[in-house]
């Protein structure tokens, strides 16, 4: 009984330990995929780029935001299902 | 319109009540239970809670009215918060629901003062809570008294009310009462914001002669409001902290430990992004179609100086019933934010103050103690309030400065492989708040996120910087 509940303790462990392991290889990719995503937020800054924008449409930096908003949820969505996907394998 | 506001209030606080005290069913025995719901809350709750706890009356008020007076660079700036968070959340997020779940966390302060082995950090931390979200909590209550004032009913009525709303939905059952009407309230938010939309684009606009091109023609003429009109520095100094918000702030990061299982953890991710992302268009949308409208009337000077009251303006010509609709729901967005700090901040103090010095603490004078902190931070934020102290506002908006150090902390703490020694997030703190006390002494705290200062980069920066040095040197 003892073996078995040992057996089971072991086994949470190291599914933790593989999963916190393979978190930190991905963790530098994670952080690259977030500074350039948020990067680009901050792009508008430089006023000929946000000019240049307005320029081809009223509403272009507008849109440039909502569609690096909605690119990076759906990055954040797609890493969300590989992190919960690391702890069910 | 007094008694169209009043009856709708009194629907909106029944209703919540009623909400509250059905919860109570949910509640199980123990602190656990009371401030993170036993880590048993369902994906869609977690996630209204969330979007409720963070979108504050800041949105239909302050964002509306920053978007009226500086045009679409307000969106910028809140869809980098909202696209950041959601970044935060699929990776930090997970790492901390997961350790949350595992180490029995119920705290911010918990994380901290176990991932580096020191109580003084949690006590020095629980402390920065307070001082800085006291001043936040003052005001919303002020927020909801200025709309009751701006109807006639009264200033004071209208802290009081709020006081009396947060105190009774956090008491009632704790994270369950407060998690359930904050999606109550949040409902109620979206739905009026998208019927005062409807209303100010399909009525107003078009019964004042304002079409698409005299829109476009009013936000272009003079200075172009669809472009970029920040200059880098408020930019930054504005957005930089709201970038790690999900980090900083214990009432979203409390929230963090409560979904059930990764199912709840995806729904909570996906439903707020879907929420904050149309209630951040809707509130940016106001402010625009407020700036065509005001331009129409050849008002725009008349608001210059005083931004936020816009949108009360603005909404006043609307349908006594739509109106005080939405009025509410500025109410519910007030009531929703305040109640989930003092529950955060009240959980902390009992934690940090309580179960941890005591030897073998007991669950039932844990929650006593939170109901206790939680009263006493509402009376000293209803005194902040109603006295009218003016900085506490402007100590609201640094509040998120004074916060900003808790990031690097708490990355370190989940990331790095070698712990830290104890004394190091201390020094980084202290660090941290030295320059956003500095800050606050030469700029005033209502400029404490934008004032450039050294190399003409706002404080905020200087703040990470001070901060983070402290973590990285060997």
């Amino acid at each position: 009984m003892f073996k078995k509940a040992f057996k089971v303790l072991y086994s949470g462990f190291s599914l933790n330990k593989r999963f916190m392991v393979k978190t930190l290889q991905r963790g530098a990719k994670y952080v690259l995929l977030y500074l350039a995503s948020i990067s680009l937020f901050f792009a508008p800054m430089y006023k000929p780029f946000s000019d240049e924008l307005t320029s081809l449409h009223s509403f272009l930096l507008a849109i440039y935001w909502c569609i690096l908003t909605i690119i990076s949820i759906a990055i954040g969505l797609k890493v969300l299902d590989k992190m919960l996907m690391g702890v069910d394998k | 319109m007094i008694v169209e506001f009043i009856a709708i209030l009194v629907l909106f606080f029944v209703g919540g009540s009623i909400i509250a005290v059905y919860s109570r069913r949910f509640l199980g025995a123990g602190s656990r239970e009371f401030f993170v719901g036993g880590y048993r809350v369902g994906g869609f709750l977690s996630a209204m809670t969330y979007a409720a706890t963070t979108y504050s009356a800041f949105m239909m008020i302050g964002l509306a009215g920053l978007t009226f007076a500086t045009g679409i660079t307000a969106l910028g700036f809140e869809l980098a918060y909202l696209a950041s968070t959601l970044l935060l959340l699929s990776t930090v997020g997970v790492f901390m629901w997961r350790r949350a779940r595992e180490r029995r966390w119920i705290s911010p302060t918990d994380m901290l003062t176990e991932l580096y082995s020191s109580k003084v950090l949690g006590v020095v931390i629980a402390v920065l809570y307070l001082f800085a979200l006291v001043p936040y909590t003052s005001a919303q209550l002020k927020g909801i008294g200025e709309i009751f004032a701006s109807l006639g009913i009264g200033f004071e009525v209208g802290v009081i009310f709020a006081a009396f709303a947060t105190a009774l939905w956090t008491i009632v059952a704790g994270l369950w009462s407060v998690a359930s009407t904050d999606a109550y309230q949040g409902i109620w938010v979206l739905v009026s914001s998208l019927a005062a939309i409807l209303w100010l684009y399909l009525f107003l606009l078009p019964s004042n002669g304002i079409n698409y091109t005299k829109f476009v023609e009013y936000l272009t003429k003079g200075q172009n409001l669809l472009t970029f009109t920040w200059s880098p520095q408020i930019f930054i100094g504005m957005t930089l902290p709201w970038l790690f918000f999900a980090l900083t702030n214990p009432q979203v990061v409390q929230r963090l430990y409560i979904p059930r299982d990764e199912k709840a953890f995806r729904r909570m991710t996906k439903y707020f992004s879907i929420y904050g992302f149309t209630y951040t268009l809707i509130c940016v949308m106001l402010g625009l179609g407020y700036r065509a409208y005001i331009s129409g009337l050849g008002m725009v000077q008349q608001f210059a100086s005083n931004r936020d009251a816009v949108a009360p303006f603005v909404l006043s010509k609307a349908h006594a019933i739509l109106a005080a609709i939405v009025f509410t729901s500025i109410i519910a967005a007030a009531i929703s934010t305040a109640d989930s700090i003092v529950l955060s901040v009240a959980s902390a103090i009992s934690r940090e103050f309580y179960e941890k010095v005591v030897a073998s603490p007991k669950e039932r004078i844990s929650i006593a103690i939170s109901n206790s902190v939680t009263i006493v931070m509402l009376i000293i934020a209803v005194m902040f309030a109603i006295a009218k102290v003016g900085y506490v506002v402007e100590l609201s908006v640094a509040s998120s400065a004074y916060l900003l150090p808790l990031a690097p902390i708490t990355l370190v703490a989940l990331f790095k492989k070698q712990r830290k020694r104890c004394w190091e997030p201390i020094i980084s703190l202290v660090l941290g708040e030295a320059v956003a006390a500095y800050a606050t002494l030469c700029y005033g705290p209502a400029k404490v996120l934008t004032a450039p200062m050294a190399l003409s980069m706002p404080a905020p920066v200087w703040i990470l910087i001070a901060s983070v040095m402290p973590l990285i040197l060997p």
